[in-house]
């Protein structure tokens, strides 16, 4: 079996979905949201509009590759033709990271375009596709095992939580329990804050984000060769 | 030559999600299947004719015995390698959203090779199932029997030597059924093993090479459909069915019921007679296929 070609055909899903359904559209949207918030802050934080262009984008693209109950029961349909499940998943990750990777460099490219700053932009974006590669992998788990609801809440978490560090959530006075969950899963989840670091060569972040990628992909792995395979 | 499909002493077995004994599917099958047959698997629903189907395309492992797909089992790590040469049809099958028929053909047939060879690939399925009117519709949208032909198609796709294929035939009205008989029998005469599955035989005559009976996950009878169609039945109604019908009768809903074989009506007549049975009326008719899923059998215990 050719491992590259089997990941190569899922390509195409991210092309019709792109085109035909309101991926397309949704990720569009995101970006010009995403620069306009960037736009009107007070103080330019390019770093944060591309990651958050990234984890944004992949969540869409899992969400609309992965996330529905048809998209979810026709994943049988290339495991009865030469392929394994661990082919499958790395090539629909691969396609949904694709797809978040048009949305980091549309702002990274509009960000180079705008500043000047050409290195910093590129360094950002490289950042931008590990978060992307990262959040990706984690939410194609968590797409397989709960739908697009989870997506849903992951796009949510993401979009207003995942750009502040845990050091953030633990100042705020009168939080409890809760401030310390919140903060724990922000530590360990993978977010933009965490990925910062990486457009500065920060080996840590590129290795956190690396075993998100690994754990993701072993669990949607499981996942998919469990839910296609075992149903009587 | 090897043996396209084989099946010994297969068992399988599901656990119950909130305990209790497993369900037995298949109990214990034994058979196997030549080059460019046609073999029909009946049963009732729940006799375990999908679960045998998807033992042989590798898409679930037995418990015990053995399944082998041209000498190689279709599951673990030779699973894609077999996959070129077994192809599997879903009754319900789901195809990805937003797919027309010709991207789903082709993103099937990217697993198989590359470029233009894939669509060569997708285009010769596409032939094969009479699907051309179709290539640029939504595969989510086609009627049931145009989707039935594409799960054919992706199934043959790549000239595949042993197409397994669950009740192809429920809900079709009798053109699309023939029209499907036909493709299936054009897979046979190229070569390919068919096994298809049906709760209904009514129909599966004209196509059966040869017919296994599944009841409770054992397979309880395997023959040529010429051997279970050859026969006469006499059947006898009466006022009163007995309790214990005369030697080589079975009691039915409204009487009783014998295999002819070599013997004259006249002479099966002539023993409820001799039983001293009241016969309001009786006739003889043919064999047909699903009197081999109510032929009287030992009750196998699941």
């Amino acid at each position: 079996m050719d491992l590259l070609r089997t990941i190569r055909a899922e390509w195409p899903v991210l092309r019709i979905r792109l085109l035909r359904t309101r991926l397309g559209l949704w990720l569009v949207l995101v970006v010009a949201a995403l620069l306009w918030i960037e736009r009107a802050a007070p103080r330019s934080d390019p770093l944060t509009t591309i990651l958050q262009a990234g984890t944004l984008g992949a969540v869409l693209c899992v969400g609309y590759l992965v996330g529905s109950g048809a998209d979810r029961a026709a994943l049988l349909l290339p495991l009865l033709h030469p392929t394994t499940p661990g082919a499958l998943v790395l090539g629909r990750w691969a396609a949904a990271t694709g797809g978040a990777a048009l949305a980091v460099l549309a702002v990274a490219a509009h960000t180079a375009w705008t500043t000047g700053a050409v290195a910093a932009s590129l360094s950002a974006a490289l950042a931008g596709l590990a978060a992307a590669a990262a959040v990706a992998s984690c939410t194609l788990a968590l797409v397989l095992t709960g739908g697009n609801l989870l997506a849903t809440l992951s796009f949510v978490w993401l979009a207003l939580v995942g750009s502040a560090p845990p050091e953030t959530v633990i100042g705020v006075p009168h939080a409890g329990s809760i401030r310390v969950a919140l903060a724990v899963v922000l530590e360990l989840a993978p977010a933009p804050w965490r990925y910062r670091a990486i457009s500065t060569g920060d080996a840590g972040a590129l290795l956190h984000a690396a075993a998100w990628v690994a754990l993701g992909l072993a669990a949607a792995r499981s996942l998919v060769g469990r839910v296609s395979l075992s149903t009587r | 030559m090897t043996i396209p499909l084989l099946c010994r002493n297969v068992r399988r077995a599901f656990r119950r999600r909130f305990g209790g004994p497993p369900i037995v599917a298949i109990a214990d099958a034994t058979f196997e299947l030549a080059a460019g047959e046609i073999a029909c698997l009946v049963g009732a629903a729940g006799a375990g004719k999908t679960t045998l189907l998807r033992l042989g395309a590798g898409l679930l492992r037995p418990d015990a015995g053995v399944v082998h797909v041209a000498g190689t089992p279709p599951y673990g790590p030779h699973g894609p390698v077999v996959r070129r040469l077994v192809g599997f049809a879903p009754r319900d099958p789901v195809f990805p959203p937003a797919f027309t028929v010709r991207e789903v053909l082709e993103y099937c047939a990217r697993r198989h090779t590359a470029g233009r060879d894939a669509r060569t690939l997708a285009r010769d399925a596409t032939e094969l199932a009479g699907l051309d009117a179709f290539v640029s519709c939504r595969a989510a949208t086609l009627g049931l029997a145009a989707a039935r032909r594409l799960t054919l198609a992706q199934c043959a796709l790549g000239a595949r030597r042993l197409l397994l294929v669950d009740e192809p035939f429920a809900g079709l009205d009798a053109i699309s059924r023939r029209d499907l008989c036909d493709r299936l029998q054009r897979c046979a005469t190229a070569g390919a093993t068919v096994l298809l599955s049906s709760a209904d035989p009514v129909g599966l005559e004209r196509l059966a090479d040869r017919v296994l009976v599944l009841r409770a996950g054992r397979l309880v009878r395997d023959a040529p459909a010429t051997v279970l169609l050859g026969g006469r039945v006499l059947e006898v109604v009466m006022d009163a069915p007995p309790r214990d019908p005369p030697p080589g009768f079975r009691v039915t809903a409204t009487g009783l019921e014998a295999d002819l074989g070599h013997r004259s009506a006249e002479a099966a007549l002539a023993v409820c007679r001799a039983h001293r049975l009241g016969i309001r009326a009786s006739r003889v008719r043919l064999k047909g296929l699903d009197d081999a899923l109510f032929d009287p059998l030992e009750a196998v215990p699941r």
